[in-house]
């Protein structure tokens, strides 16, 4: 039976649809208000922070709208001069002069001081012409590199933080180049913190797969004991559990203590304060985010395949990589995925069990955002964070759908 | 012993357990003949699939040895048995189109590219499949899922396919389809089969010799027509088709006549396959269709009063359900409309049976 178009018939599947579409949007709706809330808002403002510079222009507007307009190219005039020397006195007086100091400092370090004391005798100066009293003030004012970092900081908006997490700085004259040597950690730290995180995906592989197979294919019993067994960790909170590996991993610690007895090292093994501390903690804390997944993807493996594979003629090895490892690209890809996304993000672990020289980048984060209060460098990182793993996704999409044409179901 | 030529398959004394208490493969002497497609038929746990994986070398004999060709197979890992292997759910690869799936043992052997696609589709024309080679097992119907997995047992032309119940998932129509189709294969392509199933109607009308098991151990091994026809026991005329047992005692015997009193006092005539002493203790068999209900005067040697319990319509033939000799479970078969209107409950018939057709076994 066939209806013409535009019949009822069509109208009405229409409209069955849309009802059906408002239903899930109704579903989802506290979902969306969630994400909106806790995640893209929190996204956003990050974004924000890491370009936000007003502190210079707030103080300091009259100045900041000098300096913006001046090339760079030789000393300001009379007018730069006369600004600052009034902004400052404002300033000083009201006690808002300090958070522009800050701001400045972060372009040479000095320049808090150097404007504090110039804050302190600005009372010396009566009158024009400004230049050279604030010259004889401190001779620094002559000097171009300060007013350029002036410049730098007359906002309301920058690049610097986003540039410098890259290790890169904006000259006077526009053109980026890279940081000097003093600045340039932030590669470092991230070149660190893909490293550890390839480790410790690499450590959790190589222990997770077989597990998982074990507890894929063992009996109803064996498999649950081994599943607690692996989900354990998740009972403790990661604090106390990175708490525990410190207690543990110490030179007179339990390992050690057992090391030393069972006769297998002469003296304890350096298992704190470095990095075979840390991918030990690590690899523990992460490892049921691999085996989770696999675990769910080895059980809806048709059972017999590897049989079949043998009575097909393929040699052990063989059917692994060509029948059984296919299967199960898709967990593997999303344990991966998660595994390694979330020791990107470490931080309490390598903080507490780590020496100097394995911390992360989250560490960064944390020290700016705490210790020096700057959130321009802390979100211009944590964006730096986000993007490396947003440039994941594609990775892992060709991992799962390249892989395998396995479907769920 | 030496070998006979053409076999191909020998266990000799082969035993078999999982938990070391119970044998679930018990003392198993047989042997598989080149080119015969041989079934064995069990009720369930009865071994037959433990027999199958120890052939294809998937379990460990535990005693006794399996012999390919008269060499010994323990020492030979499953994949270089080269037996194809129609497993029950098929264990087709899910993420490998039905081309990938039967040319995989190909590719196991290194064959040439341009030889493996020439085999694949002659293997896949073979089976009805020419052009479904770009779909995945998950996008066929579970017949032809089935005809997927009996390609990619035969493309790499093993000596021997082995199948364990291979058409258990399929519907009745498909079922009797598959079984011709697999029937007309073996005969084109005169490979050894060793067929596992436990429905007796596919054993008889697929195989050439049929091994009928029971709790590990083999009751009888013979043609279709042996085992239906010359039971070797109880067990077997119960399983294979359908049966009407009575017990009773040895009264007299005659050459390969006897005559067996019945519990109930009425004597029968039989015949032994075997001799039985007078006395001895022997259940006969006999077959629902060899029993006839008012036959003419004189025909059966056996005649007996009876009363229609029930009739139950089966299309092409009404199944009888008959009281005598103390009991109301006595089953004849009779060809639809045969007996006119005059089979009705409670009616009182005469009915009777030859001595031929009727058989004296041994108490199981
Ligand atoms: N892996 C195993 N471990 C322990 N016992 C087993 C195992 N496999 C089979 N058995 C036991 O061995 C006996 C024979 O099993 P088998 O699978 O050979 O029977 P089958 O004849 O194939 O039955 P079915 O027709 O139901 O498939 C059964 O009692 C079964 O419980
Ligand atoms: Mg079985």
């Amino acid at each position: 039976m066939t209806a013409p178009a535009g019949s009822s018939l069509e109208v009405k599947l229409r409209r069955a649809q849309r009802r059906r579409s408002f239903t899930s949007f109704l579903l989802v709706a506290p979902l969306l208000l969630f994400i909106l809330v806790v995640f893209a808002g929190p996204i956003l403002s990050l974004l924000y922070f890491s370009i936000d510079d007003p502190k210079l222009v707030e103080v300091m507007p009259r100045t900041a709208k000098i300096v913006t307009a001046w090339d760079g190219a030789e000393l300001p005039g009379e007018d730069a001069y006369a600004a600052v020397v009034e902004e400052i006195r404002t300033g000083y007086a009201n006690r808002t002069v300090a958070a522009a100091a800050m701001r400045l400092n972060y372009e040479i370090s000095g320049f808090r001081s150097m404007v504090m004391r110039t804050g302190r005798k600005i009372r010396r100066i009566t009158g024009p012409p400004y230049k050279d009293a604030l010259i004889g003030l401190d001779e620094r004012w002559g000097d171009i590199t300060y007013w350029r970092a002036i410049k730098a900081s007359a906002g309301p908006y920058t690049t610097r933080y986003l540039l410098a997490a890259v290790d890169l700085e904006r000259r006077w004259d526009g053109s980026v180049a890279k940081a000097p040597p003093e600045r340039t950690i932030y590669v470092e730290y991230l070149q660190r913190t893909f490293w550890i995180s390839f480790w410790v995906l690499a450590c959790c592989i190589v222990i997770g797969y077989p597990m998982a197979y074990l507890i894929a294919t063992s009996g109803r019993r064996t498999s649950r004991i081994l599943l607690a067994l692996v989900l354990l960790p998740f009972w403790t909170s990661l604090l106390v559990r990175t708490a525990a590996w410190v207690v543990l991993l110490q030179n007179k610690g339990i390992v050690n203590d057992f090391l030393l007895l069972a006769g297998i090292v002469d003296e304890p093994l350096t298992l704190i304060f470095n990095r075979t501390g840390v991918y030990i903690a690590m690899v523990h804390i992460l490892l049921p985010f691999l085996v989770l997944p696999l675990y769910a993807v080895m059980r809806n493996v048709p059972p017999g395949q590897l049989r079949a594979a043998a009575s097909l003629g393929a040699r052990p090895v063989a059917a692994f990589l060509s029948v059984y490892l296919p299967q199960t690209l898709p967990g593997l890809g999303a344990g991966c995925i998660l595994v390694f996304i979330l020791s990107l993000g470490f931080y309490i672990t390598p903080a507490l069990i780590g020496g100097a020289s394995d911390q992360m980048l989250s560490y960064l984060i944390a020290e700016f955002a705490t210790r020096t209060g700057n959130w321009g460098m802390a979100s211009a990182i944590a964006i730096l964070l986000l993007l490396s793993v947003a440039a994941l996704y594609p990775v892992y999409r060709g991992l799962v759908r390249g892989g395998t044409g396995f479907r769920f179901g | 012993m030496t070998a006979a030529p053409d076999v191909l398959v020998r266990f000799r004394d082969v035993e078999k357990t999982y938990d070391g208490h119970v044998n679930v493969v018990d003392r198993l002497n047989l042997e598989i003949r080149r080119g015969e497609f041989l079934t064995l038929l069990g009720p369930s746990g009865s071994g037959k699939t433990t027999i199958l994986l120890m052939l294809a070398g998937f379990e460990a004999v535990t005693a006794g040895d399996i012999a390919l060709n008269d060499r010994s197979l323990a020492n030979v890992p499953p994949f270089r048995r080269n037996m194809g292997i129609v497993f029950q759910n098929y264990a087709l690869f899910p993420h490998r189109s039905v081309f990938q799936n039967v040319a995989f043992p190909l590719v196991q052997r290194r064959v040439a590219r341009t030889v493996i696609r020439e085999k694949v589709e002659t293997a896949l024309r073979m089976v009805d499949l020419a052009g479904l080679g770009d779909r995945r097992p998950h996008q066929l119907s579970g017949g032809q899922q089935q005809r997927v997995a009996l390609a990619r047992a035969l493309v790499f032309e093993p000596e021997m396919v082995l199948m364990d119940e291979p058409l258990g998932a399929l519907d009745r129509k498909l079922r009797e389809q598959m079984q011709i189709e697999i029937k007309h294969l073996h005969d084109e392509l005169g490979m050894t089969v060793a067929y596992v199933t436990h429905d007796q109607g596919e054993a008889l009308t697929m195989s050439d010799r049929v091994a009928i098991m029971n709790d590990g151990l083999i009751q009888q091994v013979g043609t279709p027509h042996e085992v239906y026809e010359e039971p070797a026991n109880a067990f077997v005329a119960g399983f294979v088709g359908e049966n009407n047992g009575f017990e009773g005692v040895v009264e007299s015997t005659e050459g390969a006549e006897c005559a067996v009193r019945l519990a109930s006092g009425d004597l029968v005539r039989a015949r032994s396959a075997t001799p039985r002493d007078r006395g001895e203790a022997a259940i006969l068999s006999l077959r629902p269709e060899r029993l006839s209900i008012n036959p003419p005067e004189g025909m059966t040697a056996n005649r007996f009063e009876a009363r229609i319990v029930e009739v139950i319509y089966f299309g092409a033939h009404d199944r009888v359900r008959l009281a005598m000799a103390g009991r109301d479970d006595v089953i004849a078969r009779v060809p639809a409309g045969a007996g006119g209107d005059t089979l009705l409950p409670g009616a009182p018939v005469t009915i009777g049976w030859s001595s031929e057709h009727c058989r004296v076994l041994a108490p199981a």
